[in-house]
This record gives C-alpha cells, structure tokens and sequence, in this order.
C-alpha cells in the first residue's frame, strides 16, 4: 500500500464501528460468566446471592458486563435508526431517547452493582 | 420512516396476455411494464414463447418479443455475452444479467421486473444516474502524487493478484439494487458496486491517495450501512464478492485509527 494513514485522527464512524466489535467480542466470555453465574445462584438465598455478588472479582466482571452490554445495546440501536428512522426530527429524537435510555440503564445497573460491593 | 409498501400508483395491475398460437413448447415471460407517457399505474404483460424458435437465453426471449411480438417492450442490452451489464434486471426474483441467464433455468412463468428499489424510466430500464453519481465519488482512477515514471507505472505480479475479484465488475447494479441497505438509504449509502470500485483502487499498490480515499469513506452513511447481509456477493453475475471488498475497507479503517 502506497499511502500510510497511521496518523490520522479517529472518527465517529469508525470507532463506533470499533466498540461495535470489540464489545461483541468480549459479551462472548462475559455472556458465559453471567449465566453461569445466573445458574450457580439460582435457588440460592437472598444473603447467599449477595455474598458472592459483593465478591470484587464478581462485581468487576459484572460491572464489565453492564458496559459491554450498554456499549453495544446503543451502537445496535443506533445502527437501526439510521437505517429505518429518515426524517431530521424523528431521527434525532430517536437517537437522543435510545442514549438516555442506555444512560439510564447502565448506571443504575452499575449503581445496584456497586451498592452490593461497597455496602453503601 | 423507512416505507414498506408500494404507493397507490405504483401497485402493478394486470395487463394483456399475447398468445403463441401453434407452439408446441411454450413458456409464458410475465414482463413489468410501465411508460411514463400515461398516467397508469404498471401492468404485468404476459408472452407466451414458441422456445423451439428462441435462443436459450433470457434476453434471447426478450429480444424475440420486441422483435415479433410488442415492439413498444422497453430494456436495455448490448453485448449479449455478460460484459456490459445493460441487461441487468430482476428475473425469478433475483437480479441477474438477461444475457446470461438460460430460460431452462427457471421452473414456471418467467417473471422479469426492472432492478429494485430505482426510479424506473420505461418498463425494464431503470435511472441508474445516481449509482454512476456514486461510482463517481469514489474517484475511480489511479492517482499518484510522485514524479511520473518515464514509462508506465509498474506493479508487481503479486500486487497485482490482489486486484483479481475486483476489476471484474461490469457496474451491472445488480448488487447494489439486491441490497436492502442500499434500498432503505440508496442516496446515502455508497452501495456494494461503488465500494468494490473504491476498494478496487484502495487495493491497488501504485495509488498514492489511500489516506484522501479512506476520508472520503468515513462517515456513518457511506460505508458503514453495510450490514453484510450478503445479498451483493449472491446476486453478482459475475461472481464477484463486493461484502468482502467492503470489509476489507472497514479493516482499513480500524487499522489508521
């Protein structure tokens, strides 16, 4: 290849396109870690459940978790609304909605995570 | 919003049957048709075919038609031989080249429409004036900044072996209208046909305008509508695999970043 581009800056486009299949990649394990996780406390007690999600290397991974899952939720559902949503209005709306909704969820998730964790 | 059903007018009606009178092999063509002269909404047409005096080929067909049976059928075609992509259109359903495409190969009435998704001009020609806008954009010539050789810019065989799956396209558009992308966001999206040619010369060892090439791409409509569903590298009559093109410039992309 003739020209190098190594210096030029990222762009929206791309790195969307790059968490995109980043966050893909690493739901992979992390998809595993919560259902085994799921399934080693289904049927356990309350305080059980909260012991070990208030393990650090528990909580990590969840909270991980949480951020794939969020990262990935919005670049998805962006994808769809440039693709189906025409119309500036309608089209921003919907954009600006699906950010406050993953926003929403992914702190609070985190929130909840934490809160295990910590004990606050 | 993205529109999933046809407009009032543009809902085909039934239209006339031309029957081949004393043919022992007969297969009936069903042929969209539609002039912009009338304010009617378009009509199926249906030819039957004496096939024991047709070519083999679809265009073949058509051709007998506008020959010997309704010289106002309107499609286009020149080489008859799957180079110049002029007869592109919808048969059986999917986008195919008329020339290459045997009437032996489709079970049932042959149902020939123009590409999808395109403002129609006459019957089987569709506008193709934004596509070619679109191959424009991607500046498909070689461009240099150093000082030119005395002779011919010279390219390795190995480089060059890098441009085989890509020269090849005949800018048919069969890949492009087959895309649903491309469908829902043709004035945005570059398309499978156009990004094949900006990758065919992104792949080419002797530009020197990668960078300014790749700038040109990056933006959310252009390049990355492509959802690699895949239905360009199926509908390409030439066998060519535009996805994998398209790929390989988002690969590019990551790799500057």
């Amino acid at each position: 290849m003739a020209a190098s581009a190594s210096n030029s800056p990222v762009k929206a486009a791309t790195r969307a396109f790059s968490i995109q299949r980043k966050s893909a990649l690493a739901l992979i394990p992390l998809a595993l870690f919560l259902i085994a996780l799921i399934l080693a406390l289904s049927g356990t007690d309350y305080e059980t459940a909260r012991h070990y999600l208030g393990n650090p290397i528990v909580s990590l991974l969840v909270i991980v978790t949480i951020l794939a899952t969020v990262a990935h939720m919005r670049i998805g559902m962006n994808e769809v609304i440039e693709d189906y949503v025409h119309g500036s209005f309608l089209h921003v709306l919907a954009k600006t909605v699906n950010i406050l909704f993953c926003v929403a969820v992914g702190l609070g998730s985190i929130y909840a995570a934490l809160k295990i964790l910590i004990g606050f | 919003m993205v529109q999933l059903s046809l407009p009032k007018n543009s809902v085909p009606t039934e239209g006339k049957t031309f029957k081949a009178e004393g043919a022992k092999r007969v297969k009936r063509f069903r042929i969209y048709r539609w002039s912009p002269d009338d304010s009617q909404n378009p009509r199926i047409d249906t030819y039957e075919v004496d096939l024991d005096k047709c070519g083999p080929m679809v265009l073949d067909a058509l051709i007998k038609i506008k020959n010997e049976i309704d010289q106002t059928l309107t499609f286009r075609r020149s080489c008859r031989e799957g180079i110049c992509g002029s007869c592109a259109m919808n048969i059986d359903g999917a986008n195919t080249l008329a020339c290459t495409k045997g009437i032996d190969e489709i079970g049932g009435d042959v149902k020939i429409y123009p590409l999808p998704h395109m403002p129609v001009v006459k019957d089987l020609v569709p506008d193709l004036t934004n596509f070619y806008a679109q191959h424009a954009y991607v500046q498909p010539w070689l461009q240099t900044k150093g000082e030119e050789p005395k002779k011919e810019w010279t390219q390795s065989p190995a480089d060059r072996e890098k441009l085989d799956g890509l020269y090849e396209c005949i800018l048919c558009a069969c890949c492009s209208t087959s895309c649903p992308s491309y469908w829902w966001n043709g004035d945005r999206y570059l398309g499978p046909a156009a990004l094949l040619q900006a990758y065919r010369w992104l792949a080419d060892s002797r530009d020197q305008q990668t960078n300014e090439r790749l700038d040109r791409l990056e933006d959310p409509f252009k390049l990355y509508r492509c959802h690699t569903i895949m239905n360009c590298a199926k509908a390409c009559p030439k066998g060519l695999n535009p996805a994998k093109a398209i790929a390989e410039i988002k690969q590019m992309m990551v790799d500057r970043a």
